[in-house]
């Protein structure tokens, strides 16, 4: 068990609300100039949920699973990009689900959001949620020098099943990836935005395992620091959650949110097949 | 063999563009500072406006102080705001951004440098950020120039093709292929660059939607990878091949591809950011010969005057 600073951390309310899906006039091209339509970001998805995988929705595009909520008032949507964090408790405060709970799961560009799939039958687009934003600043005791911590819900760290040992902190991992895998969102900023997993190059998929990414997937990514941005560093380790699905476009692919990082080997990984966030959050996919 | 082109089908226009100011790093008006990898503050100058001292050729790392530091002159669309961060460009800025070809000629229409004549040297910007088509002018007629001040550029090159080569080009003049005395093995396209750049190295930028506008980073921090690359001696204008890179119909990865491209912004403190790699060639099979020239670099391809 891990001990962290979670007693000091401010718990706020930040508001958001369900989005709603948006769509060009014309085609995006993918990676070797296919056109296609790309769909599944934003607003609600009654099929597809934390636990489901990656792999594959026609003409999906970066699918995101639950629900999308985002604030659109400049201020306070940059607020909520800060504050929100994986595995915090979302209230719906209008609409037919009013009073009901849900969590946070990741940040794409909008916060992907699950409700019980009942609950989520009542939500439309437009319905005011609040978060009971809490974690930033968050901290494991010991390691308050070669370990950051980002984005992530205290109570959830708590239940991932890292175990301290020998001055090293030991995650449970679905898989690892190397640093030339990750693509799109690299090299910005690991508070406000995920990056991807690449799935525009077929010939790795099977070297990877990639079409057996799940949402909700803890990872580890070698060579990557996440600290005051996101980038190489050779002995780096870094640890995500598979937030969002696959995509056709250049460069793009499955995203991680990043939540723990060492610039050396202060993390270490046991690859437990079951290390995904529906099984801490105990929360069930569609299939 | 030397290479046949469809050049002579190439549709030539002019585009307009102005003088662009500088700016700082993107992060909004309230940002005071940009954070470096290792979490230092960094104020980053360096993008936008005109440059005296930095040109095409020079170092395009150690400039003190600077993030993506663009050489020489850099240009906006007509009715272009400088953007704070990530926005929506003007279908006629993104005409001037696409359009606009290595070598193409530029002439200034107005102001005091009227009728000075320039050449584009490359393309500025990672993601949707100041996104801007990099001019190199000679010195006296630098003096001349104002921000503000509109210019002409007449753009030729989109859709240039070589004739049997198993890929793709972009964003360079017939003129200025040429001058690379490209060869043609087959369908193997042989071209000149100082150095590879391993897939391992390249950074920001990647997943950018297309070749035509938006650099891909080579990253040049932590000092370690820099030092692991052999990249400190870079200069902007230098040509470089990137393995596994495919930039084509946007930017990532692809086992065995290879894309050459060209230097054509400075530096970066951020993680995973530094020089970016404009494309110039790609091709997904792997279908291009580098041929190592540590004179491959735009200073002497394009004729620059000083």
């Amino acid at each position: 068990m891990i001990r962290t600073n979670k007693d000091r951390l401010i718990k706020m309310a930040v508001m958001g609300e369900v989005n709603h899906p948006s769509a060009s006039r014309g085609y995006r091209v993918d990676w070797d100039g296919k056109p296609r339509v790309g769909l599944g970001m934003s607003g609600v998805k009654y099929n597809v949920a934390v636990g489901d995988p990656t792999f594959y929705h026609e003409e999906g595009e970066h699918t995101e699973p639950g629900l999308s909520m985002t604030n659109t008032n400049e201020g306070e949507g940059q607020a909520l990009a800060v504050l929100g964090c994986i595995g915090n408790e979302v209230t719906a405060v209008s609409g037919d689900a009013k009073g009901s709970k849900g969590y946070i799961t990741g940040k794409h560009g909008a916060f992907l959001v699950w409700f019980p799939p009942d609950v989520q039958e009542q939500i439309s687009p437009g319905d005011k949620l609040r978060v009971k934003s809490w974690g930033v600043g968050l901290e494991v005791l010991g390691f308050e020098e070669k370990v950051r911590v980002n984005k992530v819900d205290p109570e959830l760290l708590e239940k991932m099943g890292i175990v301290e040992r020998d001055g090293k902190l030991i995650v449970p991992v679905t898989r690892e990836y190397p640093c030339w895998l990750m693509g799109s969102g690299y090299g910005m900023f690991p508070v406000t935005i995920d990056y991807d997993i690449q799935t525009t190059c077929p010939e790795v998929w099977d070297e990877f395992k990639l079409k057996d990414i799940r949402f909700g997937d803890v990872v580890c990514l070698r060579d990557q620091l996440n600290w005051w941005g996101r980038g190489y560093y050779k002995g780096a380790v870094t640890i995500g959650v598979v937030i969002h699905g696959w995509s056709y476009s250049a460069g793009h692919g499955p995203g991680v949110t990043t939540i723990l990082s060492s610039m050396d080997d202060t993390i270490v990984t046991k690859i437990d097949p079951g290390a995904n966030i529906a099984n801490y959050l105990g929360i069930r996919g569609t299939n | 063999m030397v290479v046949k082109t469809n050049k002579n089908r190439m549709l030539r226009q002019a585009l307009m563009a102005k003088i662009a100011p500088p700016t700082i790093p993107g992060g909004g008006t309230r940002s005071t500072y940009v954070t470096t990898w290792d979490g230092k503050p960094k104020i980053g100058i360096g993008v936008g406006g005109i440059k005296y001292n930095v040109k095409i050729g020079d170092p395009c790392l150690g400039w003190p102080e600077t993030e993506f530091l663009e050489p020489g002159v850099a240009l906006m669309g007509v009715d272009e705001k400088p953007m704070t961060g990530y926005g929506d460009t003007k279908p006629t800025a993104e005409a001037l951004l696409k359009y606009s070809c290595i070598g193409n000629r530029i002439v200034m229409v107005n102001g005091s440098g009227k009728d000075a004549a320039g050449v584009v040297t490359g393309k500025g910007g990672v993601g949707g950020t100041q996104r801007h088509v990099l001019a190199h002018f000679k010195e006296a007629d630098l003096e001349k120039l104002d921000v503000g001040d509109k210019a002409r550029v007449e753009s030729e090159g989109v859709a240039l093709k070589v004739e049997g080569f198993d890929g793709r080009i972009f964003n360079m003049s017939p003129a200025f292929l040429e001058a690379l005395e490209p060869e043609l093995d087959g369908d193997i396209l042989e071209l000149p660059v100082v150095k590879e750049i391993p897939i391992i190295a390249l950074g920001m930028g990647v997943g950018g939607g297309s070749a035509e506008t938006g650099n891909w980073c080579i990253q040049s921090n932590p000092p370690h990878l820099v030092e692991q690359l052999g990249i400190d001696g870079l200069r902007f204008g230098d040509l470089v091949a990137c393995s596994d890179a495919l930039i084509s119909y946007g930017k990532g990865l692809y086992k065995g591809a290879i894309t050459v491209g060209v230097i054509t912004t400075g530096g970066s403190d951020q993680a995973g950011h530094g020089p970016g790699v404009l494309g110039l060639a790609a091709s997904k099979k792997g279908k291009i010969k580098p041929r190592i020239d540590t004179e491959a670099n735009l200073v002497n391809y394009l004729e620059l005057e000083v």
